[in-house]
Formats: C-alpha cells, sequence, structure tokens
C-alpha cells in the first residue's frame, strides 16, 4: 500500500516535471528569465545555461569567471520562445585603460552582413576620466557653449561624442553654404556592404552598377537603405534572382540600381548599400556636394591602379583580401608594407599630427580599409557629420563630450553591474538562439599589456507577449 | 522483473521506474523543445543515477 503511494508520488512529481517544462517553453506571462553558468559547464546536475560557453577559446581563460583577454568573444543565447525586449546585466570587473577603453555587447541583427547591433557596457573615458566634463541636459544652451568655447580650435577636438550617430550638427548649414549642387561619379569598384554620406538640397539621384560574383554558397540580394538623423526614410531591396549558379565563381554582368528620391529637406543623409562580399559596386554617380565613405572601405581588386584618397581618420587598419593586393601603402607620411595576406595592420598618426585629413595612397585595389571617420576621393567630397568618438584613437582633447551612456553601477564586492536594453524586432534568431557578442577594440591575445576583463555573469530578462495577448492576436 | 526484495529493495526498485520515467520525458521535452531541459539539468545526472541503481538492483537480484 505504501508502496503504491509512492509510485504515485513519483507519478505525480513526473508530471510535474512535465507540466513545467512546458510552462517554460510557452511562457504564458510573457517573461523568462536566466543566468548564465560559465562556470558550472561540468557540473553533474546543473544545465549549461542560456549563455553558451564563449568561443574562440584562445580569447579567454576559463577560470573562475571569463577572463576575456582577446576581441571579440561569441556567445549563443537561448529563449524558449519569442520576444519583444531583451535586458542583460553584465556583472564584471575591467583591468582596461586608454588603449582599450570600449566595452561594447550586442546581438547579431544581420547574419548575410555579420552586423551586429552594439550597446555600450563600459566607457573608460566616461567612467574614470569625465571628473573634467560636466553634465548638461539638452535644456542647456549647448549651441552658445560650443560658440564660446570652441572657437579657437576646430569644433572636432573640442567636441567628442559616444554611441550617437548624428547627422544634423548646427554647423552644417555654414559648412555647406559655399557649395553649388554637382552630381560626384566614380569609378571605384567596392565590394560587399558600403555606408555613404551625402548632402542633398533637394533631390537624390543615385545610379550605380553591380555585378554578383557568386563565390559564396548564399544568395546575394541588395538593399538600398536611406537614413537622416539615425531614421530609415527609405528602403529598397533587389533579390537575387540572377541565372548564375551561387558557389559556382561565374560572375555575373554588371547591372543598374537606380534610386530617385525627389523634394528631401535639405540636409546630410546616410545610404547604405546592404550586400554580402559576394557583390562588386562600381561606377556610382549621386547628386551631392560630399560623397564620404563611412569608417569602411574594401577596394576590389579590380580597382583602377594608383587610387589617391582622404581620410579624417588619424588611424588606419589595412587587410590584405588578395595576394595581388600586395604593395606599399602610403598614410600621411608613413609608409606601410602589405605583405601578409588577411593580416589586419594598423597604422596609427600620434598628437603630432594635427590636420583635419590625411592623404592615403594605394598603388592598387584588394585591401579592405577601416578607420575611425570617413573616407573619400578628395577634400572637397569629405564631410564627417560626426565628431570624434571616445574610443581608443580619442586623443584626450575634447572640451565636451556628446553621449547617450549610463554610468555603470559599481557593487560591493568590486564588480561592476551595466544594464543593456535590446529591442528584439528584426534581431536574428535561429534554432531558438540568438548571437551574442562582447567586443573590447584593441584588446589582442598577443597583446603585451595586462588588460583583461573578468566577467562574471550575465542575466537575461526577456519580455513579450503574454499567452492570452497571443491568443487574442489570432 | 521478478525481484525478491527487501523492502529497501522495493523503494529503490520505485526510485528506478521514476528515474526511467524522468530520463524518458527529459528525452521526449528535448525532441519537442531542443535546448530547453539542457538548459536547467545535466541528463547525465539521470543517466548517471539509473545505472548506478541498475547495477545495484542486477547485484542484489
Amino acid at each position: 500500500m505504501k508502496l503504491k503511494k509512492l509510485r504515485i508520488f513519483f507519478l505525480f512529481l513526473s508530471f510535474l516535471f512535465l507540466l513545467l517544462f512546458v510552462y517554460l517553453k510557452v511562457s504564458p506571462l510573457g517573461t523568462w528569465e536566466c543566468k548564465s553558468r560559465f562556470n558550472n559547464f561540468n557540473h553533474l546536475f546543473l544545465g549549461r545555461g542560456c549563455f553558451s560557453q564563449p568561443s574562440p577559446n584562445d580569447r579567454f581563460l576559463d577560470e573562475r569567471n571569463i577572463k576575456m583577454v582577446g576581441d571579440p568573444l561569441y556567445f549563443s543565447l537561448y529563449s524558449p520562445r519569442n520576444f519583444d525586449e531583451l535586458e542583460l546585466e553584465i556583472k564584471f570587473k575591467p583591468n582596461l585603460d586608454k588603449n582599450t577603453p570600449v566595452i561594447e555587447a550586442g546581438l547579431l541583427v544581420d547574419k548575410d552582413l555579420w552586423h551586429y547591433q552594439l550597446k555600450p557596457v563600459y566607457n573608460y573615458w566616461l567612467e574614470d576620466y569625465s571628473s573634467d566634463w560636466q553634465e548638461l541636459s539638452l535644456k542647456d544652451n549647448v549651441e552658445e557653449l560650443l560658440k564660446e568655447n570652441c572657437q579657437e580650435i576646430s569644433i572636432n577636438y573640442c567636441l567628442a561624442q559616444y554611441n550617437l550617430d548624428q547627422t544634423d550638427r548646427n554647423i552644417l548649414p555654414e559648412f555647406f553654404i559655399e557649395r553649388e549642387e554637382k552630381n560626384i561619379n566614380h569609378d571605384l569598384a567596392l565590394r560587399g556592404h558600403h555606408s555613404f554620406y551625402v548632402y542633398i538640397k533637394n533631390d537624390l539621384d543615385l545610379k550605380l552598377e553591380a555585378k554578383d560574383l557568386n563565390i559564396n554558397q548564399d544568395r546575394s540580394p541588395i538593399t538600398v537603405d536611406v537614413y537622416t538623423n539615425n531614421d530609415l526614410i527609405y528602403t529598397e531591396s533587389l533579390a537575387d534572382d540572377r541565372p548564375e549558379k551561387e558557389g559556382s565563381g561565374e560572375e555575373s554582368d554588371y547591372f543598374d540600381l537606380d534610386l530617385s528620391l525627389a523634394s528631401l529637406p535639405e540636409g546630410v543623409y546616410r545610404v547604405d548599400l546592404k550586400a554580402n562580399d559576394d557583390i562588386v559596386f562600381n561606377n556610382l554617380s549621386v547628386s551631392s556636394s560630399i560623397l564620404s565613405w563611412r569608417r569602411r572601405l574594401w577596394l576590389h581588386e579590380s580597382s583602377e591602379q594608383n587610387i589617391d584618397l582622404v581620410t579624417d581618420a588619424k588611424a588606419l587598419q589595412i587587410k590584405v583580401q588578395d595576394p595581388i593586393a600586395y604593395q606599399s601603402l602610403k598614410f600621411s607620411d608613413q609608409d606601410l608594407v602589405l605583405d601578409e595576406l588577411y593580416r589586419q595592420y594598423e597604422a596609427i598618426l600620434g598628437h603630432e599630427y594635427n590636420d583635419l585629413t590625411y592623404d592615403i595612397s594605394l598603388k592598387r585595389g584588394g585591401l579592405l580599409l577601416e578607420g575611425p571617420g570617413v573616407f573619400a576621393l578628395n577634400e572637397d567630397e569629405l564631410f564627417n557629420p560626426n565628431y570624434s568618438r571616445l574610443d581608443r584613437f580619442y586623443e584626450e582633447r575634447a572640451k565636451f563630450v556628446l553621449t547617450d551612456y549610463e554610468k555603470v553601477k559599481r557593487l560591493d564586492d568590486g564588480y561592476f553591474l551595466a544594464k543593456l536594453k535590446f529591442n528584439l524586432a528584426g534581431v536574428y534568431r535561429e534554432d531558438n538562439k540568438y548571437n551574442f557578442i562582447i567586443s573590447i577594440p584593441g584588446l589582442r591575445v598577443k597583446d603585451e599589456s595586462d588588460n583583461f576583463v573578468e566577467i562574471k555573469n550575465i542575466k537575461a530578462n526577456f519580455s513579450g507577449k503574454t499567452l492570452i495577448e497571443k491568443i487574442n492576436e489570432f | 522483473m521478478n525481484f525478491k526484495f527487501l523492502k529497501k529493495e522495493k523503494i529503490i526498485t520505485e526510485v528506478w521506474y521514476f528515474v526511467s520515467l524522468l530520463i524518458l520525458i527529459v528525452f521526449i521535452l528535448e525532441l519537442l523543445f531542443p535546448s530547453l531541459v539542457l538548459i536547467y539539468l545535466n541528463p547525465l545526472f539521470f543517466l548517471v543515477l539509473w545505472i548506478i541503481l541498475s547495477v545495484y538492483l542486477f547485484v542484489r537480484n
């Protein structure tokens, strides 16, 4: 009899066990939370938590906590179903300096472009170095303050920014007042996704050619997005229904892409050409007085010989993408010998360089150029609507900083707690998992410095529609 | 199973049934909702427990 009771009890427990997991899967209240278990991976009883073990293995030391020594670290984050928002709480201890001042974390948004939506976790300049900066709100007359204090030096050195991408800075009308409306034509062959700034007086007429290299197995659609003040105002996509087989290496013919937007308010616009690395853009023509490529320029090997560029960035990262691109590159007065495939070369101009623009001379294409600024073919076409950024290239000169940043909370046990909020609409999710990244630009495994970040744990709080709301939708 | 056990063995047999059922449920849950169970529990624990109980019962038989 007692055994029968025991059996009923066990059956009841089993039923509860089953019910509990169905409840967790459905999450009827619209919320679900979980915590990383980085130091419990080999625990006999406990599960592995919703965060996977980070990768690659050589970028962290698996001690009691995760000790991150290389950038970036990738994780996958499980969620039982779709939610609308995610709040992350990262408990960490930074051991960083001005060479690696920024920690950012985010989720993969675009799988094809490998684009992450990053949010600030920690900024050394704003945390440890901000005592000289007075906190102002938008109610203060910022424009007046800038006029009073930034007369003697360039505004780009007087004002810095972080976690903002603005295209409506107040000095724009002055800058463009003398500029005539014109058409810019470029015959640079550029590979993969690119983003550029234009200044539109009235109409945006954009024409360019593209071809598909068909090297990768995936299809290669193209999307053109137009932004102003970070707001998407127009988007158009072109599906890949070209006859050439993906992965065959058979190149398509050049095809035209035309975009025309009439009667736009005068101002700076950002145009994003979204495409994977199979797409080569060429012969770009745009009705604008400026054409400045934002942060990144991948010159295809078919680009013309002897390319001269200008940039406002004082740091340049170069990667050779094709052996035929081995060459000697000139950045300002520095020469760089590029003789290794896929190695990240870096050239940084020191405090003694005080120009507004710097020349880059290449002998041929096949290089990926990246820098904390913009690139253009000549000084007339160069304009960066953003101020210098509070990152590892910041030069400690700014009197003012524009930022959307919340300081991290310092806990009694010596750890820091950062809270990040993500809107999950449009975030890439596959097999119930999001791709999560922690990035510390400049942190290198083989570096001589002893910089690292200790990550104790990460807590994820998902929220979204309740079960009743979902049923009502149907 | 034709075990002639003492009371203790009978209880252990019930636990063995229970653990077997849990393993079956975990297996079904993993098929229905991939990864969810693994977030919270390590199925290896149940498996090890099941093997220990099985060996015990086998030896005592």
